[in-house]
């Protein structure tokens, strides 16, 4: 039996997805229900998992895109399948609906013209008996350069790239970045996937917008009261709720009283938008970034945006995680939190919101309260705005409304427990 | 003095392909050309050839005619008219040549050029008086030809292609040194004319370059149209009878044996055209053949000069000397061209027709590699079939683990068209798999050779 893995439909108006790491390689082993595929939208990645155990098929190599339905791989139960399914050099049908599919069906029938023409693999120009010795010598074609008419890839090409891989070297392509500009590379990591499309958004933010910053720093000694109460009562709430959770409550309360903050300027018109839907940022190692929304944050209770965090944060790092739920902020929060070492940042507006907070660490610092001088944990803020359509007065007001929630969680309790009833 | 981009000396194959795609680059091209515009090949080589090939094939249409119900009428032969004929289709594409020259703004001088230095060319016009040509660049084309003399002293009745094209009378023998693509098209032309006709190849048989087995159905041909065929031979020596006539001595391995004929025609040995150019000079190199060192640009030993052509003694063919032609104007229009040389095909205008591309199977052999054959015989095919040509076969052979093809054989009706087609594949490194799932029209000739490619 062979097993077509389809990229799937993430959200309404998809039409296409950008295939951005194959888990394994041309003819290894899966196991079904292990990440096989990363598949990457305009918002996010997505984990897609085997649904059998068998020998890989790519069919839609690294880099290239693939339409909602197209069948992008195949999973082979046998060798014999498998040995069979890499001598097909037809991309496989399009928009097949089942998810079994006989080998006949999948594979061993004659294309129809359309297929052949619309097949993603035809995408890199290469002649057929260079194509034939990259797939049984497993070299990765979009990593090559052809050198043939208008950079098709010939016999030659890949007779150097095999050459280059039995020396134990990388292609040519990283060979002549050896030295770049004078330079000594010792790592050329191409930038793909994620990390594309934060570095494309963080430059445009920056480019489109007028970014002004407020640092200053909360007195959170109260606050963690408040939260060292509702961790000893966890067991009775369900959950144990983070700073940042309570912050996206503070806030939302916040903007409840300054729409002037939850805006957006589009083209021409400032929008104040109905909904406060607070995104946080979600680190992913090194590689990434994602920011999830809880939509209508003004109108959940402390606990149910503990919930919904949580899950995000979950589904985010699990590679779980919809477009639809990472879109649509009109506000993000961004926490350096305990491992923090700075005080400070400057965040980069998440466009088209017009505000980021970002938190750092809490500390014990000497504070003069009452013209005495005594402990006080801070936590340090910073607020970007878009000074385009906020001025520093308005975002001193939002600043203040925000103060006086972290700084009297009183204030925040009984709302909050209002709704545990 | 007028500065032209381009300098051009000899107006054949490569040297108007050369000037075209200067002008079509935008440059302003001269060429100079001492005889008539299109070379050995349109006046003297492949085209005559082919017209008298066409004359003998229409002849034997003629024969086989009757079958389908035609029958001519008092059909004979009429050398003259034949020849005049071919005049007619000289002509034809000659001015065709000078149209398309006048259509580009190509400018032909009449005259012989002589290299003065990397830029300068002095040209002897045909009224005796001089003139000086500046250009940016010179490409050489000025081509090769048979030398007057093989054999000491000089026998009147010995002759080269040329000249065998330009006999008054169908001879009443002749004996052809040279069994390759020109040598067995003129066994054709003359054996089908009625005249006795025997042939002399120095290596193991005919065409060498052409795989055996496809060979073997030419030289069986040969055979039972009565030709006599020396393999492992050489012509050593040539007297004149006394009557009409010539006593040859040939030496077919290591054993001398005589023959006679009326006429001996040797289509070997050629010579670059070189002489009066001033190249020692100006100091261009020549190589071990005697014709002009080019690397894969085109490009002399002296920085702006390029030559193009049969004048290098290499891969001496049309075919291949247009490519050469593109590529040093190219080259010297500023761009950077080479001459890829891989998949040439060859043809001889034969009967039947034989062309081949790339290696035959003993090369690919000999080379260490592991091969597939397939084949297809024109008996199969049905156009064949309604045109009654059905001898030949298609052979096509390839690379056992990656199915590259390495070379295609063909025997057959119209085999000089239908080797297109593998060349192409052959250029895209193709494998039989593309020929195959590729539509070809039926009934047609070209259909032998998918099924040959369906079948390997």
């Amino acid at each position: 039996m062979v097993i077509q893995i389809v990229a799937p439909k993430l959200g309404m108006s998809m039409s296409d997805v950008t295939v951005v790491e194959w888990k394994v390689k041309e003819g290894e082993n899966v196991e079904k229900g292990t990440v096989v595929l990363v598949i990457e939208t305009e918002k996010t990645e997505w984990n897609v998992e085997a649904g059998a155990s068998g020998l890989l098929h790519i069919l839609v190599q690294e880099g290239a895109k693939a339409k909602i339905g197209q069948v992008v791989g195949l999973i082979a139960e046998t060798r014999e399948e498998f040995e069979k399914l890499q001598k097909e050099i037809l991309p496989p049908a399009l928009e097949v609906g089942g998810k079994e599919v006989p080998l006949t069906e999948a594979a061993g029938r004659r294309p129809e013209a359309a297929e052949v023409a619309t097949g993603d693999r035809e995408r890199i120009r290469i002649s057929p008996v260079a194509r034939k010795m990259a797939e049984e010598q497993m070299i990765d074609i979009t990593r090559i350069k052809g050198t043939g008419p208008d950079g098709r890839i010939v016999k030659e090409d890949i007779e150097r790239a095999a050459e280059m891989q039995r020396k134990g070297a990388t292609p040519p392509e990283e060979v002549t970045r050896a030295l770049y500009q004078g330079r000594r590379v010792k790592q050329t990591i191409p930038i793909k996937g994620m990390r594309r499309v934060i570095a494309e958004r963080m430059v445009s933010s920056l480019s489109h917008s007028a970014q002004l910053s407020f640092l200053g720093k909360f007195d959170a000694t109260e606050l963690m009261q408040f939260r060292k109460a509702l961790l000893n009562r966890e067991k009775v709430i369900g959950v144990s709720i983070t700073y940042t959770e309570i912050l996206v409550y503070a806030i939302a309360r916040a903007l409840k009283d300054h729409p002037d903050i939850n805006v957006s300027m589009i083209e021409s018109e400032i929008k104040v938008w109905e909904d406060i839907n607070i995104g946080v940022a979600v680190a992913l190692g090194k590689e990434g970034l994602l920011v999830p929304v809880v939509k209508q944050a003004d109108k959940k209770s402390l606990i149910e945006i503990s919930r919904e965090v949580k899950s995000l944060v979950e589904k985010a790092r699990g590679g779980k995680i919809l477009p639809d739920e990472v879109t649509g902020g009109t506000f993000t929060v961004t926490s350096i939190g305990a491992v923090g070492v700075s005080d400070y940042q400057t965040p980069v507006i998440n466009q088209p919101e017009s505000a980021i907070l970002g938190i750092g660490p809490i500390k014990d610092e000497p504070v003069v309260k009452n013209g005495q001088i005594v402990i006080a944990s801070l936590m340090p803020y910073s607020l970007t705005i878009d000074h385009r359509v906020i001025n520093g007065f308005g975002a001193e007001q939002f600043l203040a409304s925000l103060k006086e929630l972290v700084e009297t969680p009183a204030v925040l309790l009984p709302k909050s427990v209002e709704k545990l009833g | 003095m007028e500065d032209r981009d381009v300098l051009i000396i000899g107006g054949g194959p490569a040297g108007y392909t050369a000037a075209i795609r200067v002008a079509q680059l935008g440059g302003k091209a001269t060429v100079v050309e001492k005889d008539t515009m299109g070379g050995i090949c349109v006046n003297h080589g492949c085209i005559p050839t082919a017209t008298l090939a066409r004359a003998v094939e229409l002849l034997e249409m003629g024969k086989y005619g009757k079958e389908y119900g035609i029958t001519y009428e008092d059909m004979k032969v009429d050398f003259r008219r034949m020849m005049s004929k071919k005049e007619a289709v000289v002509k034809t594409l000659v001015s065709g040549v000078k149209q398309m020259l006048e259509a580009y703004g190509v400018e032909v001088i009449e005259g012989t050029g002589r290299l003065i230095s990397s830029s300068l060319m002095e040209v002897q016009l045909k009224d005796g008086t001089k003139k000086e040509l500046k250009g940016r660049r010179i490409i050489i084309s000025t081509g090769s030809r048979y030398p007057e003399a093989y054999f000491p002293g000089g026998v009147p009745k010995v002759i080269n292609p040329i000249e065998g094209l330009r006999l008054n009378e169908i001879p009443k023998s002749m004996l052809i040194a040279g069994g390759g693509f020109i040598g067995t098209v003129l066994v054709t032309i003359f054996s089908k004319l009625g005249a006795e006709v025997s042939i002399v190849e120095e290596s193991s048989r005919l065409l060498p370059q052409v795989d055996k087995e496809v060979g073997f159905i030419l030289e069986k041909e040969f055979k039972d149209n009565g030709i006599q065929i020396y393999l492992n031979a050489r012509v050593m020596k040539v007297e004149s009878k006394r009557e009409d006539g010539l006593n040859i001595l040939i030496d077919v391995k290591g054993k001398e044996i005589k023959a006679g004929a009326q006429y001996v025609l040797m289509t070997e040995p050629r010579e670059a055209n070189i002489d009066g150019l001033g190249l020692r000079e100006i100091g261009v190199e020549l190589n071990e053949k005697k014709g002009i060192l080019v690397n894969e640009r085109m490009e002399t030993s002296i920085p702006g000069i390029f030559a193009v052509g049969d004048v290098t003694m290499e891969h001496m063919w049309t075919t291949v000397a247009y490519f050469e032609g593109n590529t040093a104007a190219e080259n010297a229009m500023g761009q950077n061209s080479k001459v890829d040389y891989r998949a040439i095909p060859f043809w001889t205008y034969s009967i039947p027709e034989i062309s081949c591309v790339g290696m035959t199977e003993e090369e690919t052999l000999a080379k260490g590699y592991k091969v597939r054959v397939g084949r297809f015989p024109f008996a199969g095919n049905g156009m064949a079939a309604v045109l009654g040509q059905r001898r030949g076969m298609v052979k096509i052979i390839k690379e056992e683990r990656y199915g590259e093809v390495l070379g295609v054989h063909i025997i057959g009706p119209r085999a000089g068209d239908l080797i297109a087609e593998a060349a192409l594949a052959m250029k895209m490194e193709g494998t039989p798999g593309e020929i195959a799932r590729t539509f070809h029209v039926h009934p047609s000739l070209s259909e032998a050779l998918w099924e040959a490619a369906r079948s390997v």
